[in-house]
């Protein structure tokens, strides 16, 4: 898997079509991005969000999940 | 620049109605930038914390319910801690339950025994620890909170007449509770005094949200509704080399984050949500001068229309006017507040123009926290 080179400790690059990096640059200047890397790593945390949470949906929510956020609302004195 | 440390003190649940009885935090808070009219973006710690922490309403961080504590939104929101913590900050901080904030951007994040500990002591112990180098400290103080639990809402119910029909005695019980709070606050600041970091220290003193007092049957605390009782709080910023004045154009608790950045001079990082709120060092420096619209918003655990998943009570609020949506029984409650501060009299029938104009920010409001504008 290509994962790119590293630039400095916390960030990597990674490559894309040149074309598309023009409309990406376009819609990013619309948008008052102030560069190409911001707005796609903007976009690519909105997408990465929204699969986690249809993956969350999809498994639902689940008793031992409600049980826990309850078991914390008691402990600040809010469910009864 | 010297390098300016960072400390928020959150008096959780203080009214802002309330500040003229706490004599020692009255004078600390006109030490600095005191905006004395500051709309909280909910009314209840869960969705408050984390909208202070991100300068965005509570759809936008995830935090929207009571039964959403744990669905911050991580991969798009940054918060203030990871900001600070990023840029070199030793970050920790002191709370009633670890479970208020993300742990995202600490270095320490530990809960205090509410019931127990000392929190001058422990929160004097945090500075003191944290002092030989550049850091961000958030202490919370949750005696009102922890008082409210006990003597309220063990006690009552949201319509327990004994409750409602005592609003005096309600008052007078609240009002005991925030002795301690002065203390706490006198204390803290003496420290901090004491020990020289004013000169370089940035200290925000806010509260999260307000108390009911037994004002409206439906709500013995918060939660329930957005009337001012809970959604009016107050934030002072005492920056070293300001002089303190109070502003009392109408803020919002979404300005706080991104005032801190400003004072910093850190970038927001335009990969994440950005930022809803807007500094406020505009106001400070004399150059802003106007009102800013502020919406709340919430949905109760209990109350007459409780809504564990999702809010389901919207404000707007300007300065004279406010526009409360219910959106479970779906009705609507105007108020002229410089007339009827009590929100006792609605209008929401009398004025339909500007009922419409409201209505139409509410919605627009919800919609805009819904959608991703910008993408």
């Amino acid at each position: 898997m290509e994962v790119g080179l590293l630039t400095n400790s916390s960030k990597i690059s990674l490559s894309i079509p040149q074309d598309l990096a023009k409309k990406l640059q376009k819609r990013a200047e619309e948008k008052g991005f102030k560069s190409l890397s911001d707005y796609v790593t903007y976009i690519l945390r909105q997408v990465l969000s929204r699969i986690e949470t249809a993956e969350n949906q999809k498994e639902g929510y689940s008793e031992k999940k409600e049980e826990e956020v309850k078991q914390k609302l008691r402990d600040l004195g809010y469910l009864e | 620049m010297k390098k300016l440390n960072v400390i928020i003190i959150v008096l959780d649940g203080l009214r802002n109605d309330r500040i003229d009885l706490c004599p020692k935090l009255l004078n600390i808070l006109n030490k600095g930038a005191f905006f004395s009219n500051m709309i909280t973006a909910s009314p209840y710690t869960l969705a408050a914390f984390n909208s202070i922490i991100t300068g965005l309403y509570p759809s936008k961080h995830g935090v929207d319910s009571y039964f959403n504590m744990f669905k911050f939104k991580r991969n798009v929101c940054k918060t203030l801690f990871q900001y600070l913590h990023n840029n070199g900050f030793y970050t920790e901080a002191n709370l009633v339950s670890d479970s208020i904030i993300p742990h995202e951007g600490f270095d320490t994040i530990r809960a205090h025994d509410e019931y127990n500990d000392d929190l001058i002591k422990l929160h004097k112990d945090i500075i003191s620890n944290a002092s030989n180098k550049q850091f961000f400290l958030l202490l919370h103080y949750g005696n009102l909170h922890t008082n409210g639990i006990i003597n309220v809402a063990k006690k009552y119910n949201d319509f327990s007449k004994e409750f409602f029909d005592n609003y005096e005695t309600n008052k007078k019980n609240y009002n005991f509770w925030l002795k301690n709070l002065d203390l706490y606050v006198k204390e803290i600041y003496g420290h901090l005094e004491s020990s020289g970091l004013l000169n370089n220290t940035v200290l925000v003193l806010l509260s999260d949200h307000g108390t009911s007092n037994g004002e409206k049957i439906g709500e013995r605390m918060y939660g329930s509704f957005t009337y001012d009782y809970t959604i009016k709080v107050f934030c002072s910023f005492l920056i070293p080399g300001i002089n303190g004045k109070e502003i009392s154009f109408q803020t919002r608790t979404i300005d706080i984050m991104p005032t801190i950045l400003d004072i910093l001079k850190i970038d927001a990082d335009e990969s994440y949500e950005h930022l809803q709120g807007k500094s406020l060092m505009p106001f400070i420096e004399g150059k802003e001068k106007d009102d800013r619209i502020a919406f709340s918003e919430t949905g109760g655990l209990y109350g007459p229309w409780p809504s564990h998943h999702e809010h389901n009570v919207f404000c707007v609020r300007l300065k004279k006017w406010k526009l409360i949506y219910n959106k479970t029984p779906n009705t609507w409650e105007m108020y002229n507040l410089e007339n009827d501060p009590e929100e006792k009299n609605n209008v929401f029938d009398k004025n339909k123009k500007l009922a419409s104009e409201l209505q139409k920010m509410i919605f627009g409001h919800i919609k805009s926290n819904e959608e991703n504008v910008i993408y």
